[in-house]
């Protein structure tokens, strides 16, 4: 079977503040699509953030734990992080087919409750 | 040349070096350069150190017809935050798979740097970016 190579063309970044706990909407994924995640750029501009890549289980739309499949998880102080989702080929890190309900997410967490500022880029297809 | 499949090689033989100095500031533009009438670039990837200071750095294309040094008017293509006195490199190609490309130039467009910090910093900034042309 052929191998399918993407070109992840699809790029959304943004910034932020947020204390201990930040869900970030990154859109509805497309009913009948998926999303493919291919790279990423996570930064703790000021201090201490975790970023989690996080998709809708099936028919659930919340920013929740408990709605959510986490696909990948980092951790950077006052610096950036990049991310590879495709290593080559060797890792399909998807979300479930849309049914026109659920997004893709970051959940950004931090140990301490100052206020903080935050920033991320991420490449991506949908097929 | 036309866009690249998979894992083919890519000769981004362009490339542009620079020293920067952002001085109690929070924010310095570096102009890379006005994109010819009708052509087009693709970012390899590009390197920066800050010397003296942690900072971020942005790539960014001016939109189609903008040719200012702003958020409003550019458009984000890849980004990096380094500690002082730390090298980081920032791979737009990732072996075909991705294709980050400037706008199709109009005669205006030109691509940037942004050099960033919440605070202000003085720093010495090294840099470099290799590309090329797509059209």
């Amino acid at each position: 079977m052929a191998q399918i190579q993407p070109i992840f063309e699809k790029i959304l970044d943004g910034s932020g503040s947020a204390t201990s706990e930040a869900w970030v909407d990154l859109g509805l994924i497309p009913t009948g699509k998926q999303i493919w995640f291919g790279y990423a750029t996570f930064a703790g501009e000021t201090k201490q953030f975790s970023f989690e890549v996080r998709t809708n289980k099936l028919t659930k739309s919340a920013g929740t734990v408990t709605d959510t499949t986490l696909h990948d998880y980092s951790n950077v102080t006052q610096a950036s992080v990049d991310r590879d989702f495709y290593q080559y080929g060797n890792i399909l890190m998807q979300s479930i087919v849309s049914t026109g309900t659920e997004h893709f997410w970051l959940r950004i967490r931090s140990k301490t409750s100052a206020s903080g500022d935050y920033s991320y880029i991420l490449y991506y297809t949908e097929y | 040349m036309g866009k690249p499949s998979g894992g083919g090689q890519s000769p981004f033989n362009l490339v542009i070096n620079g020293t920067s100095n952002i001085s109690s500031a929070k924010e310095l533009w570096v102009d890379l350069g006005l994109i010819p009438n009708g052509q087009q670039y693709q970012i390899g990837k590009f390197s920066f150190t800050p010397l003296d200071s942690a900072l971020g750095c942005e790539i960014r294309t001016n939109n189609n017809g903008k040719s200012s040094a702003n958020l409003n008017d550019t458009t984000l293509l890849g980004k990096g935050v380094a500690k002082a006195g730390t090298s980081l490199i920032i791979d737009l190609w990732k072996n075909g798979r991705l294709y980050i490309t400037t706008v199709l130039s109009t005669g205006v467009e030109h691509f940037w740097f942004r050099f960033y910090s919440k605070t202000n910093v003085t720093t010495e900034i090294i840099w470099n970016v290799n590309y090329l042309e797509l059209i």
